[in-house]
């Protein structure tokens, strides 16, 4: 029941992003099927098993051919090191021999050559910063290492998730001996490269092709870094105190700035199109999420921003993550242990805020009632899930991020006044929120 | 199609997937924020519904091909609680359901069992015959004029293609994709000790031993070193694989080890791959996935596919998107695994199902070769005989 009380916690917001529910008929199926098995086909020869050549050598698992000369893209988990002697296993069962090369412990991205002279089959990369959630992708590798009864299964499933490194996370299911393996787009593209597992079938988590690419150099020149880690949302990460758009195109349109945070204090304004971003060209928000990664809270950025007709050059001086719910010797109270950044944005230093104990989510009439927490102030005050809100203490809210703002730059267990919409019905309603 | 998982649990332990379990990680995580820059989101469950892999469109595309099959398909239950699903094979009443799930652990079949047909009719059915390779076995309703399920068995569909599970109702159980084609994946000839092996500075250390297994049994402890099998020097993982796998089960092989300083020879009988519960990481891994079905592996044609399926939803018919049935699923074996038997396979096993048997082929092919041996020796013995009193004569010719 830890998640279920996780989601009612905070204020929650369905983050509805990329194409929702499309229609899907026969045919839609059918022209889908064509293609997965036309990629299967074509693919299938530069899915390779990747295993170690010395006995006393951890690792085994898959890895794709990405060039004529033998370049191989695997996880740094299944490589471990750089100069690790390898034999690399075709579907067909023919064997090679091979070398790690670099290897990013943090990401999972690991890199390895085919030593043996020969033009292998290769696949091409395609882009993951460009997928849209809810695409549809396929997954194969040697799950369990290379068998000859079988050749390398085809898992099709769907992108739903992609965490602030751009992980890509998807419900094509994966098992020991897949990491390492390729995540293809339906055009037959690597996008993704498998690395673990997360509980339920669905949650399968692959390294972002272009988050390899970013590390591209460093890999072919050998390089071993970071540490293992699953979560690239932690403590050290720097925040700017800014909403972006996901889907923008040359340059990152900002959705809107937080007041006193690192954003609003640069002068950065809603509207604004990030086109450089420390120095360097962002395409779009991914790109800059990875550039973002590589900085420190404290740390000043120049930032080049498109403003109507003007560009504009900003120092952007990078904040900290707010903690959650410590007391105040700054310790997560131990009966949550582990449960992370659950509550809205809150400026700054960790203190008691508003408590809304409801999920907001996205709907098309507005921001809608989800789960009430069933003792929360929400469920006391007589609010139901389905009720769409309009309004709060006078100020119109169109989705949950602007419910989320108005609620929080109240005092806890201040009243508010709700005005909102029950099957169409107007209707007012004072609430007394609550502290967390 | 399941209930969407609001409560699943997010990201609670992350798993790397190195297949021998060395390069093997684990390590907590916390819930990560999904939005940018720490704005909350409480969330990922809600993503994860709404761009599900089956959606409910999808789903509904379906219905219209699994009009046929699903009034082909019926649920068996056991007290009233769901068990498996059973194939209408033959309009006399006969079906075909996965045998382990209507039998005990011990193999003791299911009593008060009743199948409930897509019109909302409950039959009491009663288990005429097994098949232990395919897991499969045969019931028997009281009824007439049932609808059978139509086999495709020329359809072979290619890795890639999409799969839906019929129930008896509308809606398909589970949507998926063929992953591997029919393959043979029986290995019943070959012996298992239920042990994995690390190679440590040239030492072949045991890092697992199943918990009930040939190796528990033989008295075989984690962090033996493994020095030989029946005298021969086992040096690598390799060596070790190739060298049992030339062993039957129930063969007994002298394994000599070492613990701490001491040599020790245990004599270990092998058994079949099924009869080793190993409970290796490798099983862990698979069940945080989902419960698996007892009987999963070792069949002797079977489709792999990667419908996310519960062992109580197997026994059912798969179709393609042609409409066709192309198979019965028999297992959910692992997180990325399901099985099932083409329908090619079932049509041969279902040359005799009036008599409330299984055709056995290989029984009967068996049964003419014991039939000739006993001619044969029919023949020498009458040869013997002919020859022994030819002898007999000619010894008599010979005395005085």
């Amino acid at each position: 029941m830890k998640s279920f009380r996780f989601l009612l916690l905070g204020l929650g917001m369905w983050l509805a992003a990329g194409p929702s529910a499309q229609a899907e008929g026969l045919d839609e199926l059918r022209a889908r099927e064509e293609k997965v098995k036309a990629i299967v086909q074509r693919v299938m020869p530069c899915v390779v098993a990747v295993t170690s050549a010395d006995e006393d050598k951890p690792g085994s698992g898959s890895g794709v051919i990405v060039s004529k000369d033998g370049l191989i893209l695997t996880a740094a988990h299944v490589t471990q090191a750089t100069g690790n002697n390898l034999t690399i296993i075709f579907p067909d069962g023919r064997r090679v021999k091979g070398t790690s090369l670099g290897a990013n412990r943090t990401t999972d991205a690991g890199m390895a050559r085919i030593t043996e002279p020969g033009d292998w089959p290769f696949v091409e990369m395609g882009s993951s910063d460009l997928l849209k959630l809810g695409e549809w992708v396929v997954a194969m590798g040697h799950p369990g290492g290379y068998s000859y009864e079988r050749r390398p299964p085809v898992r099709l499933g769907r992108v739903w998730r992609r965490d602030l490194d751009g992980a890509l996370f998807t419900s094509c299911p994966l098992i020991g001996g897949d990491s390492g393996g390729p995540l293809f787009d339906l055009e037959g593209r690597v996008i993704g490269i498998h690395s673990s597992i997360h509980g339920s079938v669905e949650m399968n988590r692959h390294v972002a092709i272009d988050t390899l690419r970013f590390d591209w150099e460093k890999l072919e020149k050998d390089q071993t870094w970071g540490k293992v880690s699953f979560n690239s949302s932690n403590e050290t990460r720097p925040i700017t105190g800014a909403l972006f758009d996901r889907e923008s195109r040359d340059g990152v349109v900002v959705k809107q700035v937080f007041e006193d945070l690192p954003a609003a204090k640069a002068g950065l304004k809603s509207g604004d199109v990030v086109k450089k971003f420390d120095g360097e060209e962002v395409a779009n928000f991914h790109a800059m999420q990875r550039l973002l990664g590589r900085r420190k809270p404290g740390d000043v950025v120049p930032l080049a921003v498109q403003r109507g007709d003007e560009l504009v050059d900003l120092q952007l001086e990078l904040g900290r993550r707010f903690l959650p719910r410590r007391d105040g010797q700054g310790n997560v109270p131990s009966d949550e242990p582990e449960e992370g950044p659950s509550v809205p944005f809150v400026p700054e230093a960790p203190g008691p805020r508003p408590w809304l104990g409801a999920a907001v989510e996205l709907s098309a009439d507005g921001p809608r009632l989800g789960l009430l927490s069933p003792e929360g102030p929400a469920a006391k005050a007589g609010l139901k899930p389905g009720d769409v809100l309009t309004k709060i203490n006078g100020t119109a809210v169109k989705d949950a991020t602007e419910v989320s703002d108005v609620l929080l730059a109240l005092p806890p267990e201040a009243t508010a006044t709700f005005e909102l919409k029950r099957e169409g019905q107007p209707l007012s309603l004072e609430v007394k929120l609550g502290k967390k | 199609m399941k209930p969407p998982l609001l409560h699943r649990p997010l990201l609670l332990a992350g798993w790397l997937l190195a297949a021998t379990g060395w390069g093997f990680a684990k390590e907590p995580a916390t819930p990560e924020d999904e939005s940018a820059d720490g704005v909350a989101a409480a969330v990922s469950d809600r993503a994860q519904d709404q761009f599900s892999r089956e959606t409910p469109e999808m789903a509904a595309a379906w219905s219209s091909l699994l009009e046929t099959a699903r009034r082909s398909t019926a649920r068996i239950l056991r007290e009233g609680k769901p068990i498996a699903l059973a194939t209408t094979v033959n309009e006399k009443g006969w079906l075909l359901t996965k045998s382990s799930e209507v039998h005990d652990s011990k193999g003791k079949p299911l009593v008060n069992l009743s199948a409930q047909f897509s019109g909302g009719i409950t039959l009491d059915v009663k288990i005429t015959d097994i098949h232990a390779r395919y897991d499969l076995a045969l019931l028997k309703v009281e009824a007439r004029g049932l609808t059978p399920v139509e086999w495709d068995t020329a359809a072979t569909p290619a890795p890639g293609s999409y799969l839906a599970a019929a129930g008896p109702e509308r809606l398909p159980v589970a949507i998926g994709v063929v992953s591997v084609a029919p393959r043979n994946m029986d290995e019943s000839h070959k012996g298992f000790l239920g042990i994995s092996l690390e190679n440590e500075e040239g030492n072949l250390r045991i890092r697992e031993v199943g918990t009930d297994s040939a190796a528990s049994e033989a008295g075989l402890l984690k962090d033996d070193v493994l020095i030989s099998i029946n005298g021969q020097s086992i040096n690598t993982v390799s060596d070790f694989i190739q060298k049992i796998a030339t062993h039957k089960p129930y063969d007994t092989v002298k394994v000599l080890i070492r613990r701490g300083q001491e040599d020790k020879e245990l004599s270990a009988t092998l058994r079949r791959r099924e009869e080793n519960h190993v409970g290796l990481i490798e099983d862990a891994r698979n069940l945080m996935s989902g419960a698996l079905s007892r009987n999963r592996t070792g069949y002797p044609a079977a489709l792999q596919h990667d419908m996310f399926l519960e062992p109580a939803e197997c026994g059912g018919p798969v179709i393609d998107l042609a409409g066709h049935v192309v198979g019965i699923n028999i297992a959910r074996s692992g997180r990325i695994e399901c099985f099932a038997i083409p329908s090619a396979t079932i049509v041969e096993l279902l040359k005799k199902v009036e008599t409330g048997k299984f055709a056995r082929p290989e029984l009967d092919d068996l049964r003419n070769e014991v039939k000739n041996a006993e001619a044969l020796l029919e023949r020498v013995r009458k040869d013997t005989d002919r020859l022994k009193s030819q002898l007999k004569d000619a010894e008599g010719g010979e005395s005085p």
